[in-house]
């Protein structure tokens, strides 16, 4: 972290929810809300090469450190806003859709000490 | 005696440094050669230490899945004889001449109902195994990682898993060993088959999907105790696991799901019983399914219909 841009830290709204998670510099989306506590249905090898992770980004940008496959990831999906979110790494704060059923509500039990960092909405 | 044994199983990674750290580091291949392809990917080529021939993983850099499959067979004439049970099949079958896969001899190629490509040789270069030949000890002493043995089989998606059975029954000589159906009638409609040309348990099996997929390939493991170590080695290098270690109730076999840093499916193997020609096969139908997959969760997840590469 020796570059001030790299310190900062993205957040991740989960519409229409309203779930936030704060996520760790260069940390991909996915393992980023699995370590606020998100259960995300949408997880298959957590490496790039099966596609089940995409998601719909509402709001924001993110980048791609790793080489991900374009049978994948097309350019199109890129450019209409498909996240493969478990290589995707957020440019700054961003907005995924998940819908209600495919995510975990607030973290609870144990998990909720994973999110210390999320927000819920009623503490918006 | 016709197809020996999965002699290569040649896959597409996106990234070859990462790659290569999961093949050489955690599973313990040993690299028997890199070079770049005709079509300029890099490539890099392993081998188990108890396989005697040059490899057995070939890995070529740029997308994801399975490029091809090369089965070994016993005698040169055996690949004559394929290649004629191939045609009779339907299939389009070509030459392949030595060295157009480095370290191969003379073979045939052709395209599956699956459209799987598959190589039929009989020549590979014999580098041997690590503990050689002459008063061999039990394992290398100084193994990497898992430190696996050998390639053993893999499992491929496919539309018609029933055609797939007998273009492998009737091209290859194969058997099934087990198999998935929607019932027990004479009817049933084939889900997957598990198939061989011996007494492994499996060589290939094929599971109802999308054309052109790879499920996994597996690495064999000697025992159970084997199989958890190498769960705890996949802990230690931050490996994916997608299940395990538990048991395949089809087979017996114990097992780890894993990915390698591309998302394609590995898998750890050990047991499964002796396979026989004469053996009655095994059948599930579907309200076990969960118990065949996975025997002591007895739950089928999504991933394993779903993670294909
Ligand atoms: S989980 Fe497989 S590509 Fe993201
Ligand atoms: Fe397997």
């Amino acid at each position: 972290m020796s570059r001030g841009e790299a310190s900062v830290v993205p957040t991740v709204r989960i519409e229409p929810s309203g779930f936030v998670a704060r996520l760790q510099p260069g940390e991909p989306v996915l393992a980023g809300l699995h370590r606020c506590g998100f259960t995300v249905r949408q997880v298959g090898c957590r490496r790039g090469g099966c596609g089940i992770c995409k998601l719909e980004l509402v709001q924001g940008e993110v980048t791609y450190e790793k080489a991900v496959a374009g049978t994948v990831l097309t350019s199109d999906e890129r450019a209409s806003g498909t996240c493969l979110t478990c290589r995707a790494v957020p440019a700054g704060d961003i907005t995924l859709h998940i819908d209600i059923e495919d995510v975990s509500a607030a973290p609870t039990g144990l998990l909720k000490y994973l999110n210390i960092a999320a927000t819920g909405p009623d503490k918006e | 005696m016709g197809v020996m044994r999965m002699g290569y199983a040649h896959v597409r990674v996106t990234d070859m440094a990462e790659a290569k750290d999961h093949y050489a580091t955690t599973m313990g291949l040993y690299e028997t050669r890199s070079d770049v392809s005709a079509d300029g990917n890099q490539r890099v080529f392993y081998k188990g230490w108890d396989e005697w021939d040059h490899h057995s993983v070939v890995l070529e850099e740029g997308g994801v899945g399975v490029v091809k499959y090369g089965w070994k067979v016993e005698y040169e004439s055996d690949i004559d004889d394929i290649e004629r049970k191939a045609r009779d099949f339907g299939l389009t079958v070509e030459r392949m001449s030595a060295g157009e896969n480095p370290e191969i001899g003379d073979g045939i190629r052709f395209t599956t109902p699956s459209e799987h490509v598959f190589e039929v040789y009989h020549q590979a270069t014999a580098i041997g195994t690590e503990v050689g030949t002459h008063n061999p000890d039990a394992f290398p002493r100084h193994l990497v990682g898992v430190g696996v043995p050998a390639l053993d089989h893999s499992l491929i998606t496919c539309e018609d898993p029933a055609l797939m059975q007998s273009m492998l029954e009737r091209v290859f000589g194969f058997y099934a060993t087990e198999r998935v159906q929607t019932s027990l009638d004479d009817d049933a409609h084939l889900i997957a088959t598990w198939m061989t040309s011996n007494n492994q348990i499996h060589q290939l099996a094929c599971l109802e999907g999308p054309q052109a997929k790879l499920h996994h390939f597996a690495f064999r493991l000697g025992d159970w105790n084997e199989v958890g170590r190498a769960a705890d080695l996949m802990a230690m290098d931050d490996v994916p696991i997608d299940v395990g270690p538990t048991r395949h109730g089809i087979t017996r076999g114990q097992t780890v799901y894993f990915f390698d840093p591309s998302g394609s499916r590995n898998e750890v193997f050990a047991g499964g019983y002796l396979a026989y020609r004469d053996r009655p096969v095994s059948v599930w139908t579907p309200e076990q399914l969960g118990k065949g997959i996975f025997y002591h969760a007895r739950e089928l997840n999504d991933r394993f219909t779903t993670v294909l590469t």
